[in-house]
């Protein structure tokens, strides 16, 4: 039992089996593609399908109601095929139509030029092998033994597999089988190709699932890496945002000894005197992380099809946004670190200004005054725990 | 193999004329003409004649004409114009040199050498 399809030829309605149908649509497709190059192609192409019409009348008046592709063929036989009426016309075309001559040539000589596809019919994995072999006219066997074989050395057989897989096309549409395997693209071909297609071989499903799980495997390792690497830098830009939010909520104070208050990082004067260096310090420290954290989400996400991948233009802004970054870190990370070994190393200078500025210092005895007194004499950290 | 090539070189240069020839007679469609070209011998597919069919239309010598027809869609009817009357005529001639050509080569008396 077959598939069927109603077709509108000329205006008149016709009926004809599914494969008939492709076996037509080809054929009409080859000559509108054969007669293309002449200025009255479509006319001459119109033409022939006045006269199919005319034949299906015939066939429908003969009281076959449904054309199937025994009579589809009949027709083609009988009107020709693309590549047997190439001889009329290029005796004729000498004078005006060189060029596309090379152009027809191209189109149907088909039997020397091979493609490299990937087979979907024999595949134990991705048919790359499978589709190698049918390009070079060998075993399958012979492909997989010495993939397998190369493995062996460093695992190169089984990386070049991959970066096949992914660059061969798979071979879907019957013209694209044919090419496959090297056979003259015409109708009858392709009907051949439409009405028995090649049994495909289902390999026994314990072997694939072994290799599509090895796939899986390395595939989750390039993401756990990518993963780990975003997990690292995540971390680290949560770090750093906490030091920007206690800094913010709790203004510089040599008491609280929170290992990201500013005080605890030592950086009390910096703040107080250079405070626009420790923001230019914050601001490029921030971006230079969390542009890559960003880069390596998104790309993770894209890979995963939720998102779509960055353009061009994107990836150049943000790379340059993380240069700038970068540029501005390095001078001031350097700056502050002057700094802050400054204040560290010789407070005795800016002493004076602490006292000022009203921080209180207190020590063991808490004698304030007698604390007071012996400050200058006393070297004071903001975060040394000797003052305590 | 090559015989058969050679052969169908040769009637592709005739068709042309042949073609003409039927429709100074009485204008006719596609199929007629494969009809008609067939009981004299030569065959040719469809595929072969429209190509030539719209290629003489459109170079002159050609006029068609749409015809109702009861079995089918409606059929051009080619008929010869004027210039494809006189272009008929110098086919004629050209076949008339061809002919003494051949038939004089044909004729030829090997010579003997003594």
């Amino acid at each position: 039992m077959k598939k069927n399809i109603t077709i509108n030829l000329c205006g008149r309605l016709f009926q004809m089996d599914e494969d008939a149908y492709n076996l037509l649509q080809n054929y009409l497709d080859s000559l509108r593609s054969h007669f293309g190059r002449q200025p009255e192609g479509e006319e001459i192409v119109n033409d022939i399908e006045a006269r199919i019409a005319e034949l299906f009348d015939e066939l429908t008046t003969r009281g076959i109601l449904a054309i199937n592709i025994e009579e589809v063929k009949a027709i083609i036989t009988r009107i020709g095929e693309p590549e047997q009426l190439a001889g009329e016309d290029e005796d004729r075309d000498n004078a005006r139509e060189q060029a596309s001559q090379h152009a027809f040539d191209d189109l149907h000589a088909q039997p020397a030029s091979k493609r490299l596809f990937r087979n979907p019919n024999d595949k134990m994995v991705a048919g790359v092998l499978s589709g190698l072999a049918a390009y070079t006219n060998s075993d399958v066997l012979f492909w997989r033994l010495g993939t397998v074989l190369f493995t062996f050395f460093y695992g190169s057989g089984l990386l070049l597999y991959i970066i096949m897989a992914i660059i061969m096309p798979e071979a879907k549409t019957p013209e694209e089988l044919l090419r496959m395997q090297g056979k003259p693209v015409n109708p009858q071909n392709l009907a051949d190709a439409v009405i028995d297609p090649q049994p495909s071989r289902n390999h026994s499903n314990g072997l694939r699932g072994v290799f599509s799980v090895l796939l899986k495997v390395i595939f989750a390792l390039f993401i756990g890496l990518f993963g780990f690497v975003a997990v690292i830098l995540a971390i680290v830009f949560i770090g750093v945002i906490s030091t920007v939010c206690f800094a913010l909520f709790m203004p510089a104070s040599g008491l609280i000894k929170l290992p990201f208050t500013l005080a605890g990082m030592g950086l009390t004067e910096v703040w107080t005197n250079h405070p626009v260096m420790l923001i230019l310090l914050t601001l490029s420290l921030l971006i230079v992380i969390f542009v890559p954290l960003y880069a390596i989400v998104h790309l993770m996400l894209s890979m995963t099809k939720k998102v779509n991948s960055m353009s061009m233009t994107q990836r150049i802004v943000w790379i340059v946004v993380w240069i700038v970054a970068l540029c501005c870190l390095i001078p001031s990370s350097v700056m502050v670190t002057a700094l802050h070994n400054e204040y560290r190393w010789h407070p005795s200078e800016n002493l004076q200004r602490n006292i000022k500025v009203g921080i209180t210092i207190t020590d063991e005895n808490d004698t304030l005054s007698a604390g007071v007194e012996r400050t200058a004499d006393w070297t004071v950290d903001a975060d040394s725990t000797e003052n305590n | 193999m090559n015989i058969e090539n050679a052969k169908s070189q040769m009637r592709k240069g005739m068709l042309e004329y042949c073609v003409l020839l039927l429709l100074k007679q009485r204008p006719s469609y596609a199929t007629d003409i494969i009809q008609q070209l067939k009981q004299a011998e030569l065959l040719v597919v469809e595929g072969t004649l429209y190509p030539l069919l719209t290629r003489l239309k459109n170079d002159g010598l050609l006029s068609y004409q749409w015809q109702e027809s009861t079995q089918g869609p409606p059929r051009k009817y080619y008929a010869l114009s004027s210039e494809g009357v006189r272009f008929l005529d110098g086919l004629e001639t050209a076949w008339s040199e061809l002919s003494s050509t051949i038939n004089y080569l044909k004729s030829i008396q090997p010579e003997f050498h003594l």
